[in-house]
């Protein structure tokens, strides 16, 4: 169970259904729960687990004061910073090394976005995050524009929408690493993250056959961009 | 006159600071973001204090350097987003912008009672009672620096103040009823 807080806030004041919370017992633990959307969300953040990209951790839960399951998207680092506002109000801050080495490390989510059709990218969408360790990271938060496919083999794996912030900057290397540790996830792997999910068997069967059929599209489609050799 | 005060609103929003969103503890209130609408003009004020870059409020213990920066300049970032935003949801604008650790809390209409004076006076009343002190320069830097005495040092070190206050405010000319 979470609660609504007041320690931190998303933006828009709930809009979408997105209220934070914190952890009923544990209020060194705040998050943002969503309603819409839960079910992608949650497979976004198992699937980047697998892919070893950065998107906050999500659990189902309910929420205090609130009907159904929302999905729970727990705070990423002691620091989060809008890198819109950071670029608009502070460039010099931006175009730090730290800045830009943080969104050149992430360039593996290009690959990730392809695999899971996600459409909706903005650098609204993208977070720098600071670590405990005092080093900065970006991470992809929102997928409630993911997986969205209606063939049987989910169609082709079409150039994926690239935040601003990344356009070249992609780092070869790193879009190699992520193609290869999706590659590297099984089909069983899969159907986990898929079957763990509250929605329909068909639904799930549309996910998990998506996800595998597109697996095998990635690589041709980076190269076709140019992000790997 | 009578007409003017009629249709005079003033909403306001605090502004908060997170320091660690791993581990929150209770945000810390940094100053406010007012919206003035009268007949024939509105008015944006924000107030508030700012960390000192150089002399950190113990506070912002632990807060990287980015993050620093942002904080210690929000008065003037924020009063350039809520000009840059349209007529229409400026609070909606500027929570859009900034979230996460330093952000705007919902905001309130003012009521009645409370709408005594004009917008700098108000700014300054909502200020004290949102942040719990005073608006007021020479509460925050007494003689503008401190002198504090080291043992080991001849000389006294010059401590600058951990809090700056800065406000500003701006009216616009508009058509808003008849």
């Amino acid at each position: 169970m979470w609660k609504p807080t007041n320690k931190w806030r998303p933006a828009r004041y709930g809009g979408s259904g997105a209220i934070a919370v914190e952890k009923d017992g544990h209020p060194e633990q705040v998050g943002l729960a969503k309603k819409d959307n839960a079910v992608k969300e949650k497979l976004a953040s198992e699937l980047a687990g697998l892919a070893r990209v950065k998107v906050p951790k999500v659990e189902f839960d309910t929420v205090e004061g609130h009907d159904g399951t929302f999905s729970v998207s727990h705070a990423h680092g002691r620091e989060s910073i809008d890198l819109t506002m950071l670029k608009d109000r502070h460039p010099e801050e931006y175009n730090s090394a730290a800045v830009q080495d943080a969104i050149k490390a992430a360039s593996g989510m290009v690959a990730f976005h392809a695999w899971t059709k996600t459409t909706d990218q903005k650098d609204d969408h993208v977070v720098l995050a600071r670590g405990e360790g005092g080093t900065y990271d970006v991470a992809g938060v929102d997928f409630q524009h993911s997986f969205q496919w209606n063939e049987r083999d989910a169609g082709a794996v079409t150039r994926p929408n690239v935040p601003p912030c990344m356009l070249g900057k992609i780092d070869k290397a790193r879009v190699e690493a992520t193609v290869s540790a999706i590659e590297n996830i099984t089909d069983e792997q899969i159907r986990s993250a898929v079957n763990q999910l509250p929605t329909t068997e068909q639904e799930k069967k549309r996910l998990a056959d998506g996800l595998v059929a597109r697996r095998a599209k990635i690589r041709e489609r980076m190269k076709a961009e140019g992000w790997i050799d | 006159m009578d007409r003017l005060k009629k249709f005079r609103s003033v909403d306001w929003a605090g502004v908060e600071f997170q320091p660690n969103l791993s581990a929150p503890a209770k945000p810390i209130r940094l100053g406010a973001v007012l919206l003035e609408a009268c007949a024939v003009w509105s008015s944006v004020m924000v107030i508030g204090r700012m960390p000192n870059l150089d002399a950190r409020p113990h506070e912002f213990e632990g807060v990287s350097e980015i993050m620093m920066k942002i904080a210690a300049k929000w008065v003037d970032s924020m009063f350039k987003d809520v000009t840059d935003a349209g007529h229409e949801g400026k609070f909606d604008y500027l929570a859009d912008r900034w979230k996460w650790n330093l952000y705007i809390v919902k905001p309130k209409v003012l009521r009645a009672p409370d709408l005594q004076g004009n917008l700098e006076t108000i700014g300054k009343r909502i200020y004290q009672r949102f942040v719990g002190e005073p608006f007021d320069e020479k509460a925050v830097k007494p003689s503008g620096e401190t002198k504090q005495q080291i043992p080991g040092l001849a000389a006294p070190l010059v401590v600058p103040p951990a809090w700056q206050l800065d406000e500003f405010k701006r009216r616009t000319m508009e058509q808003l009823g008849t």
